[in-house]
């Protein structure tokens, strides 16, 4: 390896998700994170933490981190804590439950109000495998999400149809450049794995 | 001494010659020295000053500092029994102190520094008075001392409350059931409080006499006299047009017009019956203009007052109007012949139409604007001195005893006032965006404007002053009560909060196993602002926590 060896270009944000309870969180985290399904997964509770990395095409690492939030009403005040200073939020509903994009655009007016001014949301149908049961269709989401500025995908966790999708599109979203830029101008010093020991002879013998 | 001895008196038994000049009419005195029987204590005055002034050198043996001591005692004795019986033939200068003590002048005493009771008035009664318990505060509610024999503990003659020295400086006068009576009754000691709500002592209002009546009274005499003469005018054009319109009538059956002639003097006739003409040798000036009447300037009568007038196109005293104007204007008539004229002079001109133009002119005109804005200004104003005045009330409540109820309500018009301040304020401030249309308007709405920054800074000063008093009394008291239902959500939420904690906390426990050391830092921040949501509720919470 050459000293010239180009600093890995890497930047990290935090997406929390948001929707109503059963409409699909969760297993879309667990797609998009760990690429499985499960048919009789228990509804969170609080709110549960992962990460994940994806690497964009210009060599630009991006991690998420983040915080799957429970819709029970229970949990609704744990919410504007994580969604206070998130750069990015996946607003989920059920196409098959026309209440849960009700519930969907009451979130997204919310984090309008009270997140971050630049955080770009996400408005994420779920559930794309249940076709038949549909009751929300593609374009009144679509003219919702555009008249909102907001990204826009049908997904399904199930299948995994359209997941890395989604966190693609808000990665490319996202100001990748501008915080790769803030972190090297504070970079940490670096360890050259190349540097000759330092450690003399002299010394212990172990 | 059963009177109040006031500042110059109370000197003079300290120096041996007293200035205080002397009665007329007093007992015969004698000097104690040499027994010279004198008139008045000036006459002694002047002896002993004249005679004994120099006693010690004359008979050194007589006048020991004992003897001095004897002399000053005596005078001391003589003044004091002298004073006692001062009410008969004061001197001006005593009757113009005395006069500080006599009713007419009971807020001038109670200023004054160390007065002291007078016990002419009745006696107050005592049995409202709280006994002290031993361990008691001053009941003033920005002092709150314990009450000792440093700090004293005195009894508002009035409430009865317990207060210390420094909280009973003030004097007022009371009737044997403790009421404030100011013309006959006891000085007593009572608190700031009591003196502060002596009816007209803090009362910014002033004196105030209505003489609106009055005047509404004498100006109606005059709007009813002018109402009755416009109803004449009106009454005899009326008449006037009629009998027109009668032999107008009769000029149409008629087959031959060129008669007319003859209706013109009907119609001539019939002017002169509805009003009496004055006679043409009545006036030799026309009664508007004055000027006198000759060759160039003719006399007309005027058809509605019969008085004579000039026809001068200059001075428009009189002029031919044709009747369809007049019936037009009215209303209510209408004239067979609208070009008929008839000569009305000025004075009836006016007096006929400027009624019925000034009921048109208020039906027409709408309030503009900023009229409309300073009649609601006016409503509100009214309400918030109501509601500041219940305000006030509800503190002195809840200073009183702070019981659960009376902190309510104190918040409840609390709250009440604050949003009839903002209201008013946002009106106020209509009043500046909205475009001004002419300078006379600019300058009404900005004396509009004027008032209501004043009325808004006095009232908003007010209120805020009540609540920081209120606020130095209970420190923890704007924090409002909570609700049942206020302390169970709050709870629940706590309960949320420290469930996820937990959770967090396990969660940086396994990535701790699993060497996911990247996991862990916003894990830890995420657990530090639980930790300080936790503490808010706990803190909103208070004693209503687990």
């Amino acid at each position: 390896m050459s000293i010239e060896d180009p600093i890995p270009r890497f930047a990290q944000f935090k997406l929390v998700l948001l929707g109503e309870s059963a409409v699909g969180k969760s297993s879309i985290v667990h797609r998009f994170v760990k690429d499985s399904f499960d048919d009789l997964r228990e509804s969170t509770i609080g709110a549960a933490f992962l990460t994940q990395t994806i690497k964009l095409a210009n060599d630009t690492t991006v991690k998420f981190e983040i915080w799957d939030t429970a819709g029970q009403e229970r949990y609704k005040s744990l919410a504007p804590m994580y969604y206070r200073n998130a750069n990015c939020a996946v607003v989920v509903y059920d196409i098959t439950q026309l209440a849960s994009l009700e519930r969907a655009k009451n979130w997204i007016k919310e984090l309008q109000r009270q997140a971050n001014a630049d955080i770009t949301i996400a408005l994420t149908g779920n559930k794309l495998d249940l076709e038949a049961e549909r009751e929300v269709s593609t374009g009144e989401a679509q003219q919702y999400a555009i008249d909102n500025g907001l990204l826009f995908c049908e997904v399904s966790a199930k299948t995994g149809d359209g997941i890395r999708d989604v966190f693609y599109r808000i990665a490319e979203q996202l100001p990748v450049e501008e915080q790769i830029r803030s972190t090297m101008s504070r970079s940490k010093p670096r360890i050259n794995l190349n540097k000759p020991s330092t450690n003399t002879d002299q010394g212990c013998a172990c | 001494m059963k009177r109040r001895v006031l500042g110059p008196r109370t000197d003079v038994p300290d120096i041996v010659v007293p200035p205080t000049p002397k009665p007329q009419h007093e007992p015969e005195l004698e000097c104690p020295i040499c027994g010279l029987k004198v008139l008045s204590m000036h006459q002694l005055n002047r002896h002993l000053d004249d005679e004994h002034a120099n006693a010690s050198e004359e008979v050194p043996g007589t006048l020991t500092g004992e003897n001095v001591e004897d002399l000053t005692g005596w005078l001391r004795k003589k003044v004091v029994s002298q004073t006692s019986k001062l009410p008969i033939g004061l001197p001006s200068k005593l009757v113009k102190l005395d006069s500080l003590t006599s009713p007419e002048y009971p807020s001038l005493l109670a200023t004054s520094p160390s007065p002291q009771p007078d016990t002419r008035g009745p006696k107050v009664t005592r049995k409202h008075w709280r006994n002290p318990s031993g361990n008691d505060f001053c009941h003033f509610p920005r002092c709150r001392k314990l009450l000792n024999v440093r700090n004293g503990s005195v009894n508002c003659r009035r409430c009865g409350e317990l207060f210390c020295n420094e909280h009973t400086a003030f004097r007022m006068k009371l009737d044997s059931l403790a009421e404030y009576s100011p013309v006959d009754g006891t000085w007593c000691r009572c608190c700031e409080s009591c003196f502060n709500s002596k009816p007209g002592y803090l009362d910014t209002d002033g004196a105030t006499r209505d003489l609106f009546t009055q005047f509404q009274t004498s100006r109606q005499r005059i709007v009813d006299q002018q109402g009755l003469k416009t109803n004449q005018l009106e009454n005899r054009l009326v008449k006037l047009v009629a009998r027109f319109n009668e032999i107008d009538l009769k000029d149409e059956g008629r087959v031959f017009k060129f008669f007319a002639s003859s209706s013109l003097g009907q119609k001539r006739a019939a002017e002169r019956e509805v009003v009496a003409w004055a006679s043409d040798a009545s006036a030799t000036h026309c009664h508007l203009c004055f000027k006198m009447f000759g060759v160039y300037v003719r006399k007309h009568h005027c058809r509605l007052c019969g008085k004579l007038v000039c026809g001068d196109e200059m001075t428009a005293c009189s002029k031919e109007v044709p009747l369809g104007k007049l019936c037009e204007r009215l209303g209510g008539v209408q004239a067979r012949d609208p070009q008929y004229v008839i000569r009305v002079c000025l004075g009836c001109k006016d007096g006929l139409l400027k009624r019925r133009n000034f009921i048109r002119e208020v039906e027409k005109s709408e309030l503009p604007e900023y009229l409309q804005i300073y009649h609601d200004l006016t409503t509100y104003e009214k309400v918030i001195i109501i509601l500041l005045k219940k305000f006030q009330a509800s503190l002195v409540l809840v200073q009183g005893e702070p019981l659960d109820s009376t902190i309510i309500a104190a918040n409840k018009s609390r709250g009440k006032l604050v949003e009839s301040l903002q209201a008013y304020e946002k009106l106020a401030k209509s009043l500046k965006v909205a475009v001004p249309e002419g300078s006379d308007d600019t300058k009404i709405r900005h004396s509009i404007l004027q008032h209501a920054t004043w009325f808004f800074q006095e009232n908003g000063g007010k209120f805020k002053r009540y609540w920081l008093e209120m606020a130095e009394v209970k420190p923890d008291l704007p924090a409002p009560k909570l609700t049942k239902k206020q302390i169970r959500e709050a709870r629940e939420e706590l309960m949320v909060y420290r469930e996820q904690m937990f959770l967090i906390g396990e969660m940086i426990d396994t990535a701790k196993k699993q060497r996911r050391f990247d996991e862990i830092p916003p894990l830890l921040d995420n657990l530090r602002d639980l930790e300080a949501m936790c503490g808010d509720i706990e803190a909103k919470l208070g004693e209503d926590g687990f």
